[in-house]
């Protein structure tokens, strides 16, 4: 028997099989982890540009009177979406704004 | 990489890197852990991959040593991962006595059946110098067990 053959005949043995399922189950969290980053950097990427719009908007709504012949629930709640509509923002956004 | 390729590449190479990690940590929680850190960096790659056993054992060396800092001096028979007939119990322990860049390639060139051109990529060497250490390592061997 040559050198060879005997080193051929030495198995190298380790059994992983105990760890899959940790392994395995890690892998998912990772990816998991991945999309939620990802699903939130979208959200911040629409969320952010979308209510910056949306405020701008909201500063040049027109307010009409209210019409007289709409009941008196429907009149009230109207008023509170007016007041709602044209109440300043909590902060300044420009130098104009705190002069 | 999908879960179920994921499952499958495992079945079919972790014991495999699991052992030769083993060999480079020469500590078993080491391996293991470099072994997890291996394939949840594989999760997160492409599902083809061109030539897996480069690939996987150059990664796992890569992670092994990583983790390992510096080869600890625990020999291999300490470890449970060299499985010899009684006949190649002397063979064994001559393996421990080699160095390290010589054990290398005869771990992966005859224990993991690379040819001398994969092992010589995994090693990041030329495929002669790759050679030449397997022989080297042949002599080295042939001197330790001479009575």
């Amino acid at each position: 028997m040559t050198l060879e053959d005997r080193l051929r005949s030495i198995r190298l043995e380790a059994d992983a099989g105990p760890l899959k399922a940790s392994v395995l189950r890690a892998c998912r969290e990772r990816k998991l982890w991945r999309w939620t980053w990802v699903a939130a950097a979208v959200v911040m990427a629409v969320a952010i540009p979308v209510n910056l719009a949306v405020d701008r908007v909201s500063r040049v709504i027109v307010v009409r009177a209210l019409p007289s012949e709409l009941p008196v629930d429907v009149q009230e709640a109207l008023r509170v979406r007016r007041i709602l509509a044209t109440t300043r923002p909590m902060f300044p956004r420009t130098v104009e704004e705190i002069r | 990489m999908e879960a179920t390729e994921l499952g499958a590449l495992y079945d079919a190479w972790a014991s495999r890197l699991l052992a030769y990690m083993m060999t480079i940590t020469r500590d078993r929680s080491k391996a293991e852990d470099a072994l997890h850190n291996l394939f949840v960096k594989l999760a997160g790659g492409k599902a083809e991959l061109r030539d897996p056993a480069v690939y996987l054992f150059t990664a796992a060396r890569n992670e092994a040593i990583r983790l390992s800092r510096r080869r600890l001096e625990k020999p291999l028979a300490d470890l449970d991962v060299l499985a010899a007939p009684s006949e190649s119990a002397g063979l064994r322990d001559a393996l421990d006595r080699l160095p390290s860049d010589q054990l290398d390639v005869v771990v992966l060139h005859v224990f993991e059946g690379l040819t001398f051109r994969e092992t010589a990529e995994v090693l990041g060497i030329p495929q002669d110098t790759a050679a030449s250490r397997y022989r080297y390592a042949l002599e080295k061997l042939r001197e330790l067990l001479e009575p």
